[in-house]
């Protein structure tokens, strides 16, 4: 048979039939095969490698996304030359199926171990031609296999236990060019690299101080559990924003003790040290508009700026609104006054916890 | 030469009804009488009959020859059909074609070898049956279950990409018409 030279529809019905990790198979027998799972376009947006599981997931739009392949390290005789000529090596796996989940896994040898999910995500992206970004879930606790490469697009991590040297370490050492989200509760210098990510949100930020406020070079940050700041603090970072010349906030947003009422911020007490003034309809619109690298899926509408005061800052007229609630702290600077497609986006009632947020169009 | 087809069963119901039969003629010449319901299932074949204006009394007196279906495919096509001409309408299934479970008549119908199932694909495309693509397909689907790379090229006959540019270079090099 010459699957290749059947008429196009009736390549979309065979290819309709074959699971999707089939389909990266047979993408990877030949460029022309490739061609042709290409023409399908693939039903996914993106990748993302999650170290923890040892699994490449393809996600789209919305979701959290299906596991395509998973990898790991076991050598066996049999083995084929799967991934040639990734970055002038060849990496030799054996394949089989998982047996509960229905998907392939790549055994390769250890020393292949922190080069075969690159390997294998860029093939992918080869194969399907999706987004090359890297996108890395990983479990910090297992720092030792992770991938060899000095810059990943998006990261998120999660743990409950690594040195807190390694940990900094890693953050002096990787490059993260969008994106970054930080689960694991551990310290991080305000000088880090990793201040100075597109988009940063931190779900743990007992450790964050005035100085990482100060020091935030990104265009969003999402700081949650955020104990340690106070009206103070806030000040502090209004008048920075006020007196400096950072072009690049969008917005922050730092959430406070939910356990702690008492130590809600002072809406009163923070305000009163600035010229601020209520919404106006005519100066800028009601809701504010996410930058488009990261957004936050709030059960309420986040967003909403009609009850926030604007400050302004004369220097280059930037418009900033401040709100205040409880333990929770708004910042949103107006680079576009007057956003179009600002709709509301909101987190869905769902009965299992969704994604809460989107980086690019692609939940992580 | 004539092969009949095998339609023990259908061949009781069509006594029973309709008895308005065709006759096809294979591009080797071989020659097949297929019933209206089965025949229907082809839009390419009911087109014609349509065109060509085949009524009861004259369709026997007047085979339809179609020149790019062999007698082997031909066979295999009438068997579907007339096995399938009374199934009820079924949507494509080329959204979820993963889904359905081939009857297993038809499963062993299309056991055959590999080239075999590239010719009636190729036959039924030209034909236009739908439910018998929809099944081919499903077929050779299947066949990439816990198949490595390397096992799908071989199964689906993909050339290497080395072999692609020796055969790139082969026709190039070639003399063109004038040469």
């Amino acid at each position: 048979m010459e699957l290749l030279k059947l008429p196009y529809l009736v390549h979309l019905k065979i290819l309709s039939c074959l699971e999707p990790f089939e389909h990266f198979f047979l993408g990877l027998c030949s460029k022309k095969s490739a061609l042709l799972i290409r023409r399908i376009r693939p039903n996914f947006d993106a990748t993302t490698i999650d170290l923890g599981q040892y699994t490449i997931k393809t996600q789209n739009k919305g979701t959290r996304g299906d596991d395509l392949i998973m990898w790991t390290t076991y050598y066996h005789p049999k083995t084929i030359d799967l991934l040639t000529g990734y970055n002038g090596r060849t990496i030799r796996c054996r394949i089989t199926l998982h047996p509960k989940r229905k998907i392939p896994i790549l055994w390769c040898r250890e020393k292949h171990l922190k080069s075969l999910p690159i390997a294998i995500n860029s093939a992918i992206c080869d194969v399907f031609n999706t987004s090359s970004e890297i996108r890395i879930m990983a479990d910090m606790g297992k720092l030792t296999e992770f991938p060899e490469v000095d810059s990943v697009d998006n990261l998120l991590e999660y743990c409950g236990s690594v040195d807190q040297i390694e940990y900094q370490n890693f953050f002096d050492r990787i490059n993260i060019r969008n994106c970054a989200r930080l689960s694991s509760g551990f310290l991080v210098k305000s000088n880090a690299h990793v201040f100075s990510v597109n988009h940063l949100n931190c779900c743990n930020s007992k450790w964050l101080t005035r100085d990482h406020l100060l020091n935030f070079k990104g265009q969003s940050a999402l700081f949650q559990r955020a104990t340690q700041i106070k009206n103070d603090d806030l000040i502090a970072f209004i008048e920075n924003w006020l007196a400096g010349s950072n072009t690049k906030l969008q917005s922050l947003m730092v959430k406070g003790d939910v356990f702690r009422p008492d130590l809600s911020y002072d809406k009163d007490k923070i305000l009163k040290n600035f010229e601020t003034v209520p919404w106006n309809p005519e100066v800028r619109e009601r809701r504010f508009k996410y930058p488009p690298g990261m957004t936050y899926l709030s059960r309420t509408d986040v967003m909403d700026c009609a009850f926030g005061v604007d400050i302004l800052r004369e220097r280059d007229n930037l418009l900033a609104t401040i709100l205040i609630d409880s333990n929770k702290f708004r910042f949103f600077v107006w680079h576009d006054r007057f956003p179009k497609d600002n709709n509301p986006i909101m987190r869905s009632a769902a009965r299992h916890m969704p994604p809460c947020y989107v980086i690019g169009s692609i939940f992580f | 030469m004539s092969v009949e087809p095998e339609v023990p069963i259908v061949q009781v119901e069509e006594v029973r009804e309709n008895p308005v039969l065709y006759k096809i003629i294979s591009s080797d010449n071989h020659v097949f009488t297929i019933s209206e319901h089965a025949v229907k299932l082809s839009k390419t074949l009911w087109d014609l009959i349509t065109n060509l204006g085949l009524t009861a009394e004259n369709a026997l007196d007047n085979p339809i020859p179609v020149e790019n279906v062999n007698g082997k495919n031909m066979e295999t096509i009438v068997q579907f059909c007339e096995r399938h001409k009374y199934d009820e309408e079924e949507p494509e299934y080329t959204n979820y074609i993963r889904e359905f479970v081939l009857p297993e008549w038809d499963r062993q119908l299309l056991s055959i070898d590999n080239e075999e199932l590239f010719q009636l694909i190729l036959a039924t495309n030209y034909l236009d049956i739908q439910k018998l693509m929809d099944y081919c397909c499903r077929v050779i689907g299947d066949m990439a279950k816990d198949k490595t790379p390397e096992e799908l090229r071989i199964i689906y006959g993909i050339p290497t990409d080395a072999e692609d540019d020796a055969l790139e270079r082969s026709a190039s090099d070639s003399p063109g018409p004038s040469g």
